[in-house]
């Protein structure tokens, strides 16, 4: 087979070529298909646009057929036909060609040694076919080709590869190939696998994705083993059930444990929203007392033009779950599965949102006491009404139920209701040099509730009075324009006692320079700061000229306390007396298209470092490396409610030459001197296939697993043949949810679906 | 120090007029056009278009404690919109938008949590409208095709 005359341009035609019109050339490939019309070409109407002919010999027939001999050329808006003889029938509406078929449209070339065609349409049927498509990066042979109206591809006993045609890794021989557009798949029947031209495995019916519509995992194994599971193998399977749902099935063998099953069904519909079903079952799991170990989630959702809706329900038959069957540790370090539904409806300037919610909790060290509450149910009624002059009238009200069994001897169970009535009276006045906004708010709380502690208590009114204000600076510094932005904030709110209340939903906000123009400490409804003070700040940021994009941001301020905070989430807690919060700064950084950082820091009033992060990000455009590197540190303060942790963490993707890349990722704890998390692999990028080996090493928490060691250890390989699978992976979902930037990495290593030109 | 008061956003003839395109589903779409009401820009009509093209919001574990529990989250929030003209020949390149929020976490504490996590997530929203917004005063239209 003559490829060049296929349009295959190799590594040495390419470099022929002046630099500013070489074709693009896939990751690991030595060179790619060129075809006569690129992809991007939109063919005119064909039935509107003339047929021009050219050959060696013609006899046109105005009433009958015309004949055509030697050298045949056809050409239409986005189609050119080259052949020996040519026949065009009356009207000029089907053509019959014969000898050295040479079809060329967009992104497509067949070449043949018959051919009968619709010259008006799209429907054609060629017989002993060679066949390019750009689109799919695809070549091969079939005896014959059919082509549909609708643009259906059906091959018959095809020869179909995505690698280089003169260094076939692999292809497959089938009876059927279909490759539809309209689905966007590619099936398969009765198929054999060959690999360094030896037949591996009949395979009776697959299908595959012909387009970026569909990028489940599929087909991609994965072989392994772990420390605690031995031999680990996972075979995904996709099944493609129709355009509006899809699922894949996946059996797994855990030597050691078992053979297990897990499944993701995904679906859409027209009128009902659209959701994902995921289960898991292990049946008897040999190193976990023969006990049955199974996960469910589901999640729905549903948005109109009112209405939003979501479910999200989480299941797990063990605590220990995540940590051993789990292959990602954002998983195993959850501490709570989330049951939730809830309805929403948008009015104009209002909504209502009705909300049940509860958890399951899998952290065996919680006790009863520290479990989250259900909110069974939770009305949320929210409203904003413009009231002219720049005033503005706010609502929030809320009734929520709390539920929650302690029958362990942790504390006692207070379960009960609770009633929020906050309305709010705003002014803004905002100026391109500034704001003022002052604000009076009432906060009302009321409980009613069953095995209550202390007295009842009685209804709790407050109001609040805040004081919001900024300036905007501006000044010319270069390439930039550097703004200069003070704010102060003040608030005021008298003392309630609120020890006597429970704490159904509330937590301790973290702190940072954003903290600082809040109106209240807590996150969620139990508690009514008490305050009287006054913060400072200013931001600056330097403005790049030449598109606005902000290269730096940042931010300095203080809280300046004039009374003691005695209102407290837990009666134990101490209170607060400091007269200030102590510097909190920020920095935000995005020195160019590729390298980015950020910073926060917090110091206390003692001069202390109470908190400090840094950030970088490098991330260029070439999407073929990244690498970022962060560090955090936190001291234990009691009134901040923040626990002591000093970590750092780094990942790290680099190319090594001859399509070799480095992938690696480490997460450490300098307090407590362990390695959390280490990942280190490589991955190699053939032209139409890739392998992806990792070892990782995780802690799984020492009190949440079921087999002896802490230590987790995983070694994985997972080959892909390109073109026939998606790119979801083991590896790429692990890092994907890990390391930030990986995503663009994995979407520029996806099979060109662009055009060659 | 050569800073002055800021006298005007300084928002360019071109989009003081602007329409505004997102997906039903945009969560930034209307603190956007909240924003771009209050800097003066009349929203719904003129030449230009601002379509937001994606939006996405992650929430990543950024920190684990001594038990490998989750005491940190970050989410992050990428944005891509384009500015066009329907007489464009082609589409204005997108622009990109990328912001981050860490919370510490407490784990006897998650729903007082997810109530931070919510206000993140509106503060996000309104400071990517402000973002966008800024980066409108410097927008340099393209040079007018040179049409018949």
């Amino acid at each position: 087979i003559n490829y060049a005359r296929l349009g295959w341009m190799d590594e040495a035609a390419i470099a022929a070529r002046p630099a500013n019109s070489r074709p693009r050339v896939n990751p690991g490939c030595r060179g790619t298909w060129v075809t006569p019309i690129p992809m991007s070409v939109r063919p005119g109407k064909i039935d509107e646009s003339p047929v021009e002919g050219e050959a060696a010999w013609v006899y046109f027939d105005p009433e009958g057929a015309s004949k055509l001999r030697g050298d045949v050329r056809i050409s239409q808006p986005g189609r050119t036909i080259q052949a020996d003889d040519a026949e065009i029938s009356t009207g000029r509406d089907n053509g019959r060609f014969t000898g050295n078929i040479l079809l060329a449209e967009p992104g497509l070339v067949l070449a043949g040694k018959q051919a009968d065609m619709n010259l008006a349409g799209k429907t054609a049927h060629l017989d002993s076919v060679e066949f390019v498509s750009t689109l799919l990066n695809a070549h091969g042979k079939a005896t014959t080709i059919d082509r549909k109206e609708n643009g259906e591809l059906r091959f018959d006993r095809v020869e179909y590869s995505t690698c280089e045609p003169d260094h076939r890794v692999w292809y497959f021989s089938a009876r059927k190939l279909r490759l539809d557009p309209t689905t966007g798949r590619g099936t398969v029947r009765q198929a054999r696998l060959h690999v360094g031209g030896v037949p591996l495995v009949n395979i009776p019916y697959f299908n595959f994705p012909i387009d970026a519509r569909r990028m489940t995992g599929l087909l991609v194994p994965r072989f392994g083993s772990t420390n605690d599971g031995g031999f680990d193998f996972a075979q995904p399977i996709y099944f493609n059930l129709a355009p509006n749902y899809d699922m894949t099935l996946t059996p797994r063998l855990l030597s050691r444990r078992g053979l297990m099953a897990e499944s993701e069904f995904r679906y859409l519909t027209g009128e009902h929203g659209s959701g994902e079903l995921q289960l898991a079952m292990l049946p008897s799991d040999k190193l976990y007392q023969n006990n049955d170990r199974q996960q469910a989630s589901w999640r729905h959702r549903y948005q109109d033009g009112h209405v939003r809706a979501a479910t999200l329900v989480n299941y797990v038959s063990d605590s220990a779950y995540f940590t051993d069957l789990g292959t990602d540790l954002s998983q195993s370090s959850a501490t709570h599965q989330e049951r939730t539904g809830e309805v929403e409806y948008y009015g104009s300037g209002w909504s209502v949102l009705g909300r049940v919610q509860g958890f399951q909790t899998i952290d065996p060290l919680l006790t009863d006491i520290s479990k989250p509450y259900a909110r069974l149910p939770q009305v949320l009624f929210r409203g904003e009404q413009p009231l002219g002059h720049d005033l503005s009238m706010r609502v929030l009200s809320e009734m929520t139920r709390f539920n929650r069994t302690v029958n362990d001897g942790s504390g006692t169970e207070v379960n009960g209701e609770r009633w929020r009535f906050e309305p709010r009276l705003g002014y803004r006045l905002q100026r391109p040099w500034g704001f003022v906004a002052p604000e009076l708010s009432l906060r009302q709380l009321a409980y009613r509730l069953e095995n209550s502690p202390g007295s009842q208590p009685d209804m709790i009114n407050n109001p609040v009075l805040s004081l919001d204000s900024g300036l905007t600076f501006e000044r010319d510094s270069g390439r930039f324009t550097q703004t200069l932005e003070p704010r102060m904030f003040y608030i005021y709110s008298p003392y309630k006692d609120q020890s006597s209340l429970p704490n159904f939903d509330t937590a301790t906000s973290t702190f940072s320079f954003a903290q600082l123009f809040r109106s209240s400490r807590f996150s969620g409804g139990d508690r009514i700061d008490d305050a009287n003070q006054v913060s400072l700040g200013v931001t600056s940021r330097w403005l790049d000229k030449d598109d606005g994009h902000e290269r730096l941001r940042a931010s300095v301020g203080e809280v300046f306390y004039l009374r003691d905070r005695k209102v407290r989430l837990n009666a134990t807690d101490p209170v607060a007396s400091d007269g200030t919060s102590g510097v909190a700064g920020e920095l935000a950084l995005q020195l160019n298209r590729d390298w980015s950082g950020s910073a926060d820091s917090l110091w206390t009033p003692a001069a202390q470092a109470a908190q400090v992060g840094v950030q970088l990000h490098y991330l260029p455009d070439t999407a073929d490396r990244l690498f970022n590197i962060g560090y955090s540190y936190r001291r234990e303060i009691l009134s901040l409610n923040q626990k002591a942790l000093s970590q750092a963490s780094a990942s790290l993707i680099h190319p090594l030459g001859g399509s070799w890349h480095f992938m690696g990722l480490m997460q450490y704890d300098l307090n407590n001197n362990v390695t959390q998390d280490s990942l280190a692999g490589l991955r190699y990028d053939a032209c139409c296939w890739r392998v992806s080996l990792y070892r990782r090493q995780f802690l799984a928490d020492p009190d949440n697993i079921s087999a002896a060691n802490q230590r987790r250890t995983a070694f994985f390989i997972e080959i892909t043949l390109k073109g026939l699978a998606g790119i979801s992976s083991g590896v790429n979902d692990l890092l994907s949810n890990k390391v930030f930037g990986y995503r663009q990495i994995q979407e520029s290593f996806r099979p060109s679906f662009r055009e060659n030109r | 120090c050569g800073f002055h008061l800021r006298g005007s956003y300084a928002i360019p003839p071109e989009l003081q007029r602007l329409n505004v395109s997102a997906p039903g589903n945009s969560a930034l779409s209307q603190p956007l056009r909240d924003a771009l009401k209050t800097a003066g820009i009349s929203l719904d009509s003129g030449s230009y278009t601002l379509t937001l093209t994606t939006e996405k919001l992650t929430k990543q574990t950024s920190n684990t404690d001594g038990r490998a529990k989750v005491a940190e989250y970050t989410l992050l929030y990428d944005v891509r919109y384009r500015i066009s003209r329907p007489d464009d020949a082609e589409p204005a390149p997108e622009q990109k938008l990328s912001l981050r929020r860490s919370y510490q976490y407490d784990t006897t504490a998650i729903v007082g949590k997810s109530e931070e996590e919510e206000t993140l997530i509106r503060e996000l929203y309104a400071d990517a409208a402000q973002q966008i917004l800024r980066r409108l005063s410097f927008f340099k239209p393209a040079p007018t095709p040179s049409s018949p």
